[in-house]
This record gives structure tokens, C-alpha cells and sequence, in this order.
């Protein structure tokens, strides 16, 4: 009978330790939700911000690369200056089948590979043909788009997969950061955040479901009304019709 | 004849039979042959290098390069034409010129007369292949530098003997 007894006992306190273990572990869980749903909390920035200014090749002691090597897609030799440039560079080191490069080389096509402000020249480095499909790559890739395939590039700056990014200095080659992000507006982000300059973002504000050709097509009109003298608030950009609608 | 001061990587950029060292701060391209001539054979590849970013589209002799040129610039053209012209009086000279210097260039030689720059062409022979090689200094300032590095970069140019036409 007392045996029973301690064994109920037992199984009780063995219960009890599984209940207690498994409510913390649920308080655990809210307080993290919690904290992913607060834009202020620590540790809740989109994946570009949190991965960019992680590493840095200073921290790293990681030896300046000078160039990208490889050949582009239909197989010629190309060498990419990283260094004595009048820009910085923006390596993005993309893959043919990863699935979160997909939305890149669509939003790259679409925009006929003007993703970035004018001051970073974009190179994307997919691996080499040994590891890469090249044809993949011709048919991703808008023409426009400067693409070097390099398995060396991606051993020169450790990429840990894809995407990835790196911002290199024009001047020095020093890597002004790195890290991942799932669309072009994030590496944007991570341009600014990399450089300082809160500037960069904001000067490419655009809307990225416009396309390119619509772009160029509203910057034309603005550039041929600002020759003819016609500044933003003139009011023959108002016809009278409209003035009055507006008026009531 | 001691070789040019070196500024070079240690990585050789080789593609059609052809390899050179790219001077730091430098950047070259090969274009391969794309194209079939009416004759039935296919053009030919060339090289480009530049002290500055090459654009994506250019032509063989740099139209769409030259005209974005600054007065340190210096760029590159080696053109390849058909294994025959190898053996003709303007291929007649052997061997990749190495030794450019600034009495060398003219502003009479660019293809289009642009202010500040100058060019200098020349046509030779190398393993059974013939070239053309046409390099345009942006201005005064490329003189210094800009054409050292030119040649270094010729200095390191090895051609092979290898049929380039697919």
C-alpha cells in the first residue's frame, strides 16, 4: 500500500515538473512574439538592417579585395575594378536557383537593372560556371546589368550563402558592410545604414511596382516642362476646370 | 628589356587564347565572338581595359567609352582580325608593342576628334594571329600614370596560339 502511495506520489511530482516546464516555455514564447510585433524592441529590424552592420572587415582582419575576376555569361573574361572607382560598389552575390533571389532578378529585369542610386554601381556576382548554370543566369540577368560569375569572388568575401550583399568603398576597397536582404528597397536600407547617409534611402524612394520605362517616361516630361520654365506649382498645370473642382 | 613597374593583381584574366595581368584599379573585358559574317566565318573577339568602370554596352573600337573619358583616363582596345591578315605588311610587325610613349599619341589618331584626348594604333602579328591595338588617353593627365599602367598591362599580355572562332 505505501509503495502505492510513493509512486503516486511520484508520478505526480514528475507531472507536475512537466506542466511547470511547459508553461515557462510558452511565456517564453509570447514574450518573443511580443517583442517581433514592437517596431521599437531590440532585435525586431528587417533582416538587412540586423545583418549589416553585424560584420565588418575590419572586425574580421579580412584582406582588401582589390577586383572581382570571372567571365560573364556567355563565357568572356571580365575583371571588375573594387578600388581607385569614382563609385561605390555594390556586390550582389545571387544565385540562379535560390528562392529568395527570384523577387531580385525580377525586380532587377523590371527595372532594367536600376535598383540602386546613381552614386553605387551594382555588379551581380553569381558563382562560376562550374557551380552555376550560365544559360540560368543569361536569362535572369537584364542585358543591362553588369554580371561576372566567380566562385573566387564568393571565397574572397566568405559569402555564407544567398543573397547576399557587400558595399564596397570606391577609393579603398574597405567594405563598408554586408549582409542579406529580399529586396532592393532593403539593400538600399543597408546602403544607408552602411554609409551614414539617410539621404541614399530617400533619394531612391521609388515606387518599386513602377517600371523602369514609366520612370524615364515621368522624367522626361518633368525635364522637358522645367526647360520650357514650367516649375512644380505652375498654374497652367491646372487647367481651370480642374481649379475649380478643387475650389468647391 | 626590364618589364614596366608592376601595379598588378596576382590573378591573370585569360579568355580566347589571351592573358594579361589587370593593373590595380583597372578593369578589362573580353567580348567573344557573337556574330557570323557573311562570309560563313565569325568575327573576331576583342579586349577592353580601362582605368575607370567599362559600361555594359560598347563598341569594338570604344564608341559609347571614349566620350565619357576624363583627363586621366586611359583605355584599352586589342581587336583581333581573320588568321590571315597575320601574314599582310600591316600585320607585319611581331609581337605585342609594350613600350608606348607619350610622342606616340596624337589627337589626329581617335577615331573622333574629342577635346583633350589622343590615340595611338598599331597593328601586329602574334603566334599566327593578327591584331590591331588602339589605346586613347583621356587628356595631359594620363600621360603620368595612366599610360605606365598601359604598359604593364601590354607588358603582361601573352596570346596563345589557339583558334578563337567557335
Amino acid at each position: 500500500m505505501i509503495w502505492a502511495v510513493v509512486g503516486e506520489a511520484l508520478a505526480l511530482l514528475v507531472l507536475a515538473t512537466f506542466v511547470i516546464a511547459l508553461v515557462h516555455s510558452y511565456a517564453g514564447l509570447v514574450a518573443k512574439v511580443e517583442e517581433m510585433s514592437d517596431p521599437h524592441a531590440p532585435g525586431s529590424q528587417p533582416i538587412a538592417r540586423a545583418a549589416s552592420v553585424t560584420r565588418h572587415r575590419d572586425d574580421l582582419a579580412m584582406p582588401v579585395v582589390d577586383r572581382v575576376t570571372g567571365v560573364s555569361p556567355v563565357g568572356d573574361g571580365v575583371t571588375v575594378s573594387l578600388v581607385d572607382a569614382e563609385r561605390d560598389t555594390l556586390l550582389a552575390f545571387l544565385t540562379s536557383t535560390c528562392s529568395s533571389c527570384q523577387h531580385l532578378w525580377s525586380a532587377l529585369v523590371d527595372a532594367e537593372g536600376d535598383v540602386l542610386p546613381s552614386r553605387i554601381r551594382l555588379v551581380v556576382v553569381p558563382k562560376g560556371p562550374e557551380r552555376e548554370s550560365p544559360s540560368s543566369i543569361l536569362e535572369a540577368a537584364p542585358v543591362t546589368c553588369d554580371v561576372v560569375m566567380s566562385s573566387e569572388a564568393w571565397l574572397d568575401f566568405n559569402v555564407p550563402g544567398s543573397p547576399y550583399f557587400v558595399l564596397v568603398e570606391r577609393t579603398t576597397g574597405k567594405v563598408l558592410g554586408e549582409g542579406t536582404a529580399l529586396s532592393w528597397a532593403q539593400v538600399v536600407d543597408l546602403a544607408a545604414i552602411a554609409t551614414g547617409d539617410d539621404r541614399l534611402a530617400q533619394s531612391f524612394a521609388r515606387d518599386p511596382r513602377k517600371p523602369a520605362r514609366d520612370r524615364r517616361r515621368e522624367e522626361e516630361v518633368d525635364r522637358l516642362l522645367l526647360d520650357a520654365g514650367v516649375l512644380p506649382g505652375d498654374p497652367s498645370l491646372y487647367p481651370a476646370d480642374a481649379r475649380r473642382i478643387e475650389g468647391q | 628589356m626590364t618589364p614596366p613597374q608592376a601595379r598588378t593583381g596576382t590573378r591573370r584574366l585569360e579568355s580566347h587564347g589571351i592573358s594579361l595581368q589587370v593593373p590595380i584599379g583597372w578593369e578589362a573585358r573580353f567580348t567573344g565572338p557573337t556574330r557570323q559574317l557573311d562570309d560563313g566565318g565569325w568575327e573576331h573577339p576583342y579586349l577592353h581595359a580601362a582605368n575607370f568602370a567599362l559600361p555594359v554596352h560598347r563598341a569594338p573600337f570604344g564608341a559609347g567609352v571614349v566620350g565619357e573619358m576624363g583627363p586621366s583616363d586611359a583605355f584599352v582596345a586589342l581587336l583581333e582580325y581573320a588568321p590571315a591578315s597575320a601574314g599582310t605588311p600591316l600585320f607585319g610587325a611581331r609581337g605585342v608593342p609594350v613600350r608606348l610613349q607619350g610622342g606616340d599619341f596624337s589627337a589626329s589618331t581617335v577615331q573622333r576628334t574629342l577635346r583633350g584626348q589622343s590615340g595611338s594604333q598599331r597593328f601586329f602579328h602574334v603566334e599566327g594571329r593578327a591584331f590591331c591595338l588602339y589605346v586613347v588617353l583621356g587628356g595631359r593627365s594620363a600621360y603620368g600614370r595612366g599610360l605606365e599602367d598601359v604598359n604593364v598591362l601590354l607588358w603582361s599580355t601573352r596570346v596563345r596560339a589557339d583558334s578563337v572562332a567557335p
